[in-house]
């Protein structure tokens, strides 16, 4: 493929150094062209034949999730094959200057997209993944209460951000469309979004289409970009949202003209944020807060102080936890008081977290240890690399960059935390935000390489691995190596497809035992049966019941805890994956060991309760009727 | 005049079209899907769009972000009017507001339009002039169309049921009450790769401490039934004859191993919240 680098091409050494808040979109444009990027043809350049190799590996991909989806093992080269073949080239092409402007965009936009279908492809049945069953089911309460602030029994603080759930319901309200999909159309509008908006913000704070891009695409690395922030969640909305309140805030700086516009839809992106995502809402007002104090500390104009919406944005949070989602405190302040207990439990005793071994137990194979270190290692020089580019392009007084780059360290800074357990899920979970830094340092850093060793091919080859190891090493820190192919879900028997046990138990459930039956069952079930409209108090994750399901034996403390919690039905599964809210949804594998399930007393200690009958029968799971009062024989 | 709001007239048009189109059409054809996605997603970001900046960004990829994030925040806003007075956020009244928000901002910006005079309206036009020239070739689009034609197929052949091989099946075995207070709903379903022959067999069981319990076993009922993969299969199980509180266990054995219990349930005759009984809860 011809990239365009040719020797003596180069651009002028050095970088016109431009204040962004004292330039408009056109000028900011006229600018970057000088970088070298022609675009007075405005075409396509390689975009349709990179799309067509990317539609080739998206093809790949489903190969092996087919083979997966039959029972015919991981084929994990297939997987990483067709991923390569989404992102390589288009990286190689946005390395470029002579990729256009359009062709950028496309090309971002392209492997976002490739990457979104990736996910749909995964699960292209129905919502599968642990979080998704929650606002599916939060979905649906609206649709059926017309009604937005639904109570959540999954996730109880999922009522106060009801973002989402409202656009999906009105797509599903208006068009007819089922919840499931008005939800991939969201995310993928949702995704579409987030990467219009991250080429745009990169464009508007750095002036360069070709950083831009490259900042856009590098951020597909994250751990998380192909999988958790695909998924039907409220942070895969609240996200893109963030980034387009940042571009348009951006864009209000630096506007001569029209700037009501810009600070109208960052207003509009801001409180979308805080009505649909927590998290997202308070990283969005922490960059805010950052952008401000670095721009006060930097003298620029006060005109252009993004500090009206940092205030917004802290409003709109405190405003919404006081009147909309009290519950949200309590339930963060949880996760990071157990993160830190964690952190610092995990310092004393000098015990850690496995890394890149799965919730199951199961190890990476060596090699993913190196490709994930390899990773972290090219990042760690390429900061080096992009400081030394910032300071070169005149950017160091340029506040977004500086912010940016200072996330780009709390990124680094943060893969500490996945050393400890509960630390593990904030450190997971912070990466999609700061990656936003990361990508752009990776962008100056690439470009910053290409500028100094032009027209080479060796430069370029080592920058397509460089960008393959990224994202395969973001891919495996984030994602487990048996999550990355789909498990068995539904078979194509004759004459009807068959789906899991869980999902039979679950159908019977609710047509016959009706919507509150008075029902505990472990993690995977209850979100199986929560989805099918069979509502719960209580669930596995929950001590007492937790105690209830998987005590050997009925003592009294356990018959104390029937009664309390009430209990009139049982669902007891003897696999062990049940209680895991990933992999407790699929058909058991024909080779399983004894291990990998309950003991048989775990079921049959409930037939010792007076009264308590087995009412379902598929094997694994059985449904206890539990009389009221319920005494041991 | 018709250049400067065409744009304008035809959202509106679309506005007005689709509300009514949307009330017609069968609820969930692809139509209305299509419909929807308009309406919710696309029509009123382009209005809020046109009334805030009346000659509109030039930048093709600003307009697009901005379009649909103005079409996501409005959609929350008028779901959250919607809930908070009330109405509740039902088809009709969502359709009402959003096509109202959509020709209340086209109006807007028709005025600002009108205001900003043709001069200012057409400077950002002609500075992008560029931007209008069509950017693709034929065989470009050719490409671009093969590609969306492979990712299409890719998605399809990923919604294919495909034949499993080393995973278990199941059959499900269940029990519930009957329409009457003496009878028992017993049910298969069949989840097993291959089809599959039972035999199904019922005793009753008379409580302890009754005056027949020293009967305590009667073989009542053995079937032999064949269920292809997905199959179901129920009956209603009579049991006027019995009285209330005898326990009927319903045992499935698998045709090619008859020696061993495959699935087991009971129900309790009479109890229509009892053993087996169904709660339809409040």
């Amino acid at each position: 493929m011809r990239v365009g680098l040719k020797r003596g091409s180069a651009p002028r050494s050095g970088f016109v150094e431009t204040n962004i808040a004292k330039v408009t979109f056109p000028q900011a444009y006229a600018v970057s062209c000088e970088e070298g990027a022609r675009d007075h043809a405005r075409t396509l350049g390689w975009l349709p034949e990179i799309a067509l190799v990317a539609a080739y590996g998206l093809v790949v991909v489903v190969a092996a999730d087919l083979f997966a989806r039959a029972g015919r093992g991981h084929l994990d080269f297939l997987y990483w094959l067709g991923l390569i073949a989404i992102v390589v080239p288009s990286a190689v092409r946005l390395l470029s200057w002579r990729a256009t402007r359009a062709e950028r965009i496309g090309l971002v936009c392209l492997v976002g997209l490739e990457l979104y279908l990736v996910k749909v492809v995964y699960a292209p049945f129905t919502f599968l993944f642990a979080d998704e069953f929650i606002h599916f089911s939060n979905v649906q309460h609206v649709l059926d209460t017309d009604s937005l602030f639904v109570e959540s029994s999954l996730l109880p603080v999922t009522r106060g951000y009801p973002g989402l759930e409202s656009i999906t319901a009105a797509l599903g309200e208006i068009g007819g469309l089922s919840p499931f999909a008005a939800g991939l159309l969201v995310v993928g509008a949702a995704r579409l979004l987030a990467m219009v908006a991250l080429y745009l913000l990169f464009e508007a704070i750095t002036q360069s289409p070709r950083l831009a891009g490259l900042g856009a695409l590098l951020y597909v690395a994250n751990a998380n970009f192909v999988f958790w922030s695909a998924q039907f969640s409220y942070e895969s909305l609240a996200l893109p949202l963030a980034v387009v309140a940042v571009f348009a805030i951006v864009r209000w700086q630096g506007a001569e003209e029209g700037r009501a516009l810009w600070s109208c839809l960052a207003v509009a992106a801001i409180l979308g944020v805080v009505v649909t995502h927590h998290a997202s809402s308070y990283a969005l007002l922490g960059y805010l807060v950052a952008a401000t104090l670095v721009h006060a500390f930097l003298r620029e104009r006060w005109r252009a102080s993004p500090s009206p919406f940092a205030l917004l944005t802290f409003g709109a949070i405190v405003a919404w936890l006081l009147f909309v989602a009290g519950e949200t405190r309590g339930y963060l302040i949880d996760i990071f008081a157990r993160a830190f207990q964690g952190f610092a439990d995990s310092l004393r005793t000098n015990e850690h977290r496995a890394l890149l071994t799965s919730e199951s137990g199961e190890a990476a194979p060596r090699w993913e240890f190196i490709v994930v270190i390899a990773s972290v290692a090219i990042m760690a020089v390429a900061l080096l690399f992009a400081l030394r580019a910032i300071a070169s392009r005149g950017h160091l007084r340029n506040v977004h960059v500086l912010v940016l780059a200072a996330g780009a360290f709390a990124y680094l800074a943060s893969l500490i935390g996945r050393l400890s357990p509960p630390a593990w899920e904030i450190a997971n979970r912070a990466s999609e935000f700061l990656f936003v830094g990361i990508g752009l340092m990776l962008a100056y850093a690439g470009a910053e390489l290409v500028r100094r060793f032009p027209g080479r091919r060796s430069t370029l080859a080592g920058l397509a691995v460089a960008t393959a190891i990224l994202f395969m090493g973001g891919n495996m820190a984030g994602w487990p190596r048996d999550l990355r192919l789909p498990s068995v879900y539904r078979i194509g028997t004759k004459p009807e497809a068959i789906q899991p046990q869980g999902v039979a138990v679950a159908e019977w459930a609710r047509a016959r035992l009706g919507a509150q039956p008075g029902l505990i069952a472990d993690e995977a079930n209850r979100r199986l049966l929560v989805v099918r409209g069979v509502e719960f108090a209580y669930d596995g994750r929950e001590w007492g019941v937790e105690r209830i399901l998987v005590s050997p034996r009925i003592d009294d403390l356990t018959l104390a805890l029937i009664r309390d919690y009430d209990v009139r039905y049982v669902l007891v599964d003897r696999r062990r994956d049940s209680s895991d809210n990933m992999r407790g949804y699929y058909f058991a594998p024909g080779d399983r060991n004894e291990s990998d399930l309950f003991p048989a007393l775990f079921s049959k200690k409930f037939e010792r309760l007076r009264g308590a009958l087995p009412v379902a029968d598929s094997g694994d799971i059985v449904v206890y009727r539990i009389g009221s009062g319920a005494t041991l024989r | 005049v018709v250049r400067r709001y065409a744009d304008l007239g035809v959202v509106v048009a679309l506005a007005v079209a689709s509300a009514g189109a949307l009330l017609l059409l069968p609820h969930g054809s692809l139509a209305s899907w299509l419909l929807a996605i308009l309406v919710v997603m696309v029509m009123p970001g382009y209005a809020l769009l046109a009334a805030l900046r009346p000659s509109m960004p030039p930048d093709p990829a600003a307009k697009v972000v901005a379009i649909v994030t103005f079409s996501i925040a409005n959609i929350l806003f008028a779901s959250l009017f919607l809930h908070l007075t009330g109405w509740g956020v039902d088809r009709a009244r969502l359709v009402i507001l959003l096509e109202m928000t959509t020709v209340a901002s086209c109006v807007v910006a028709a005025v600002r339009r009108a205001r900003l005079g043709p001069r200012r309206l057409a400077r950002p036009a002609r500075q992008h002039a560029r931007a209008k020239t069509w950017p693709a070739t034929p065989r470009s689009m050719g490409l671009l169309a093969a590609a969306a034609a492979v990712t299409a197929l890719a998605v399809v052949f990923a919604r294919a049921p495909v034949y499993a091989e080393g995973v278990r099946g199941y059959t499900l075995l269940w029990t519930a009450p009957g329409a009457t207070d003496k009878s028992v709903v017993v049910g298969i379903q069949s989840g097993e790769l291959r089809p599959m022959t039972y035999t199904l067999s019922m005793r009753s069981t008379r409580p302890a401490g009754s005056w027949a319990a020293a009967f305590r076993e009667t073989s009542v009922v053995e079937t032999r039934i064949s269920l292809a993969p997905g199959q179901r299969w129920q009956i209603t199980v009579d049991a006027r004859g019995l009285p209330t509180g005898v326990m009927l266990t319903f045992v499935l054995r698998r045709a090619d191993r008859p020696g061993s219990v495959y699935r087991t349930v009971t129900a309790v005759v009479g109890a229509t919240s009892g053993a087996g009984a169904a709660h339809p809860s409040s």
